[in-house]
């Protein structure tokens, strides 16, 4: 077997540049798929990121009424939904696959917060001390909510740079006190979330809240919530995956165990994950129907490379018609010439295939570069497409091998 | 005995006709025996030299090869007994153009499945007898044609088979190479090999111990000489 690959080698090196004009379709065919490949994969990852943000594996569950979203900001806790205690958090972060639980009040639009006579009109946040860590924020300046805040009703605020900016222009924000629903809260940290990039806006919500954070978010503590707005608002539940495959098992199985601790079973009201997954995934294959047409003219090249690698056997086997009746006469065995074809039209076309993904990546590579797409090279992919044009040289060495093994000891030996 | 072929008969197909190429032919060979088979061209020579070498079975009449029924053997069956018991040597030698001596010679061995290790052994020593130790590399190439047919000959005694096969070695050759292969033919002979060759040539034919005649398909004669 060795001995026939190295043969195999020897037959292609002597003949390269007939060796290089048949493989070139195998060449292009499997250069083509790689990079379409590639193409899609980046494409794909790059949805999956815009829109669940790199990293942060996060998932928001929310009341529902009747499956549709519920107007939390402005409307108290519903009848029979009781509010989510620090023991219902602490057993929704055993669940599997959840990382961090933090529990949150949010309103999206408020203009009822001053700095002097400055009007601030963007997000309120009223977080736990899990918020910071789930969402990934960092405190740059001054420091975050401790247990004690929230116990002892400190009316305290935490501002991002945009509210900070918008409220206090360039100065420090820290000690500066401003009123949220006439009511003074003193600045005590500067915060920004990470490693953010430029979401991805698909939808109206999306919009809304990418618009709202371009305004800015002020935090103040969860049980401060009351004093600035009503009792038992809804609480929202930001879940932190252990890793984005985990965030749609993740989300889903806290909504499920709110759905059934929080309130009685047939109630019009349920908790619901945001399926930013199944989103990103819907949007993936939007994209991948349209390169998946480029792989099927990425086959007929292959299909014609395979012919065009026929073509050459058969004439490789008529011109080696001697050498096969030779063998044959001093005790070859049919298998033998059978292998012997087949090894050289598979080596070929698995060359080929080599050259071909070397290209491909290189294709995906220039692509990415040049015209701004992203590429992601794809490790399987290479390997079945080396594997496959292997297929490729067996399939279609077939007929010549064949051929080759039938040949007849004295009439090939008579040939001269 | 080493083989025994009684009332053999090749016909060949031609068209809606069939050409009887043998004709009843008989021919016994014992253990040592060096055997020429000489006739015009046309006579049958090759053919018969075919179904000796079991290249081609007959179409009628019996062929046994040692205890082999030649006629009832199987494709794969016939490559084995081509492999192991028969040493064939071509007028055109049929040495592979891109493999040197060396190579060349240990086919049948790679064929037969011997390890790459002895067959280089066993190859080295074949060249030996017929005196190319020294070309062991060249390809066939860089050789002449008389070193062509030594190592053509190296190749079909380097499985020691129990039979030498030769169609017309001379040939191809000039009067001293011709000559050359012929001793070392008669010094095979002398160290044990039964060796049946083909030829037109009275002269070639006189170095061997019994002589065949084939005229038009029919083989007569097989007098060992001097009797
Ligand atoms: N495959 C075949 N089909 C038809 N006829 C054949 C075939 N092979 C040989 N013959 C015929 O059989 C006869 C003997 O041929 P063969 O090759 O045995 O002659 P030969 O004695 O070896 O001649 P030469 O000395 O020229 O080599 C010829 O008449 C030839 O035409
Ligand atoms: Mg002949």
């Amino acid at each position: 077997m060795i001995e026939n690959v190295s043969l195999a080698f020897q037959g292609i090196w002597a003949h390269k540049m007939r060796s290089f004009l048949t493989m070139l379709g195998i060449i292009i065919g499997i250069a083509s798929i790689i990079t379409i490949v590639s193409t899609i994969k980046g494409t794909n990852e790059e949805i999956k990121e815009n829109l669940i943000g790199a990293g942060n594996n996060v998932v928001n569950v929310t009341l529902k009424q009747d499956n549709a979203s519920y107007e939390m900001g402005y409307n108290g806790l519903p009848e029979g939904v009781s509010v989510i205690t620090e023991k219902t958090r602490k057993t929704l972060e055993k669940l599997d696959g959840v990382k961090e639980v933090s529990l949150y009040r949010t309103r999206t639009w408020c203009d009822n917060v001053y700095y002097r006579n400055v009007q601030y009109s963007g997000t309120i946040n009223g977080i736990d001390t899990h918020y910071f860590s789930v969402n990934d924020y960092t405190v740059d300046f001054g420091r975050a909510f401790t247990d004690f805040d929230n116990r002892t009703f400190h009316k305290a605020a935490i501002v991002d740079s945009r509210a900070a900016s918008s409220l206090f222009g360039g100065d420090n924000p820290i000690g500066k006190v401003i009123e949220i629903n006439r009511e003074p809260f003193v600045v005590i940290g500067l915060a920004n979330k990470f490693g953010s990039t430029g979401p991805t806006i698909s939808t109206v919500e999306d919009y809304m809240t990418y618009a709202g954070a371009q305004s800015g978010i002020i935090f103040i503590p969860i049980d401060d919530w009351p004093i600035a707005y009503q009792y038992d608002e809804p609480q929202t539940v930001a879940v932190k995956a252990d890793s984005t495959d985990d965030m749609t098992k993740a989300g889903k199985s806290v909504a499920d165990a709110l759905s059934t601790s929080q309130m009685k079973t047939g109630s019009k009201f349920t908790y619901a994950a945001d399926d930013l997954l199944k989103r990103a995934t819907q949007m993936q294959n939007l994209s991948n129907t349209t390169n998946r047409q480029l792989l099927w003219i990425a086959g007929i090249s292959l299909l014609v490379g395979g012919i065009g690698v026929m073509n050459i056997m058969l004439v490789s086997v008529t011109e080696r018609t001697r050498e096969i009746g030779l063998k044959k006469a001093i005790g070859a065995k049919k298998k033998r010439i059978l292998a012997q074809f087949l090894t050289e039209a598979s080596v070929l076309t698995s060359l080929g295939g080599m050259i071909g993904v070397g290209s491909g990546i290189g294709f995906s590579k220039f692509f990415s570069k040049f015209m701004g797409t992203r590429s992601s090279i794809s490790i399987p992919a290479c390997v079945i497409a080396v594997g496959f044009s292997m297929a490729i040289g067996i399939i279609f060495g077939l007929l010549p091998a064949v051929k080759a093994s039938n040949l007849n000891p004295i009439d090939a030996l008579r040939s001269e | 005995m080493i083989l025994e072929m009684r009332n053999i008969n090749k016909d060949y197909p031609m068209g809606k006709s069939v050409v009887h190429v043998l004709k009843n032919v008989n021919l016994q060979v014992n253990e040592q025996d060096y055997i020429a088979i000489m006739g015009p061209s046309g006579s049958g020579k090759t053919t018969l030299m075919n179904l000796i070498g079991c290249l081609d079975v007959p179409t009628s009449g019996s062929y046994m090869l040692g205890d082999r029924e030649i006629g009832k053997c199987s494709d794969n069956q016939l490559a084995e007994v081509r492999n192991k018991e028969i040493g064939f040597v071509f007028q055109s030698f049929h040495l592979l153009p891109k493999m040197n001596a060396l190579d060349n010679v240990a086919l049948p061995l790679l064929f037969g499945g011997v390890r790459k290790k002895e067959r280089r052994q066993m190859a080295a020593d074949a060249l030996r007898i017929v005196g190319l130790e020294d070309r062991m590399t060249f390809m066939p190439d860089q050789l002449s044609g008389g070193q062509c047919q030594r190592v053509a000959i190296a190749r079909a005694i380097v499985g020691k088979p129990r039979l030498l096969l030769a169609d017309e070695p001379t040939g191809a050759l000039d009067s001293v190479s011709g000559s050359q292969v012929m001793d070392l033919f008669r010094e095979l002979h002398d160290s044990g090999s039964t060796i049946i060759m083909i030829t037109h040539d009275s002269n070639i034919a006189g170095h061997a111990d019994i002589v065949y005649n084939i005229f038009d398909g029919v083989l007569s004669g097989g007098e060992l000489k001097g009797e």
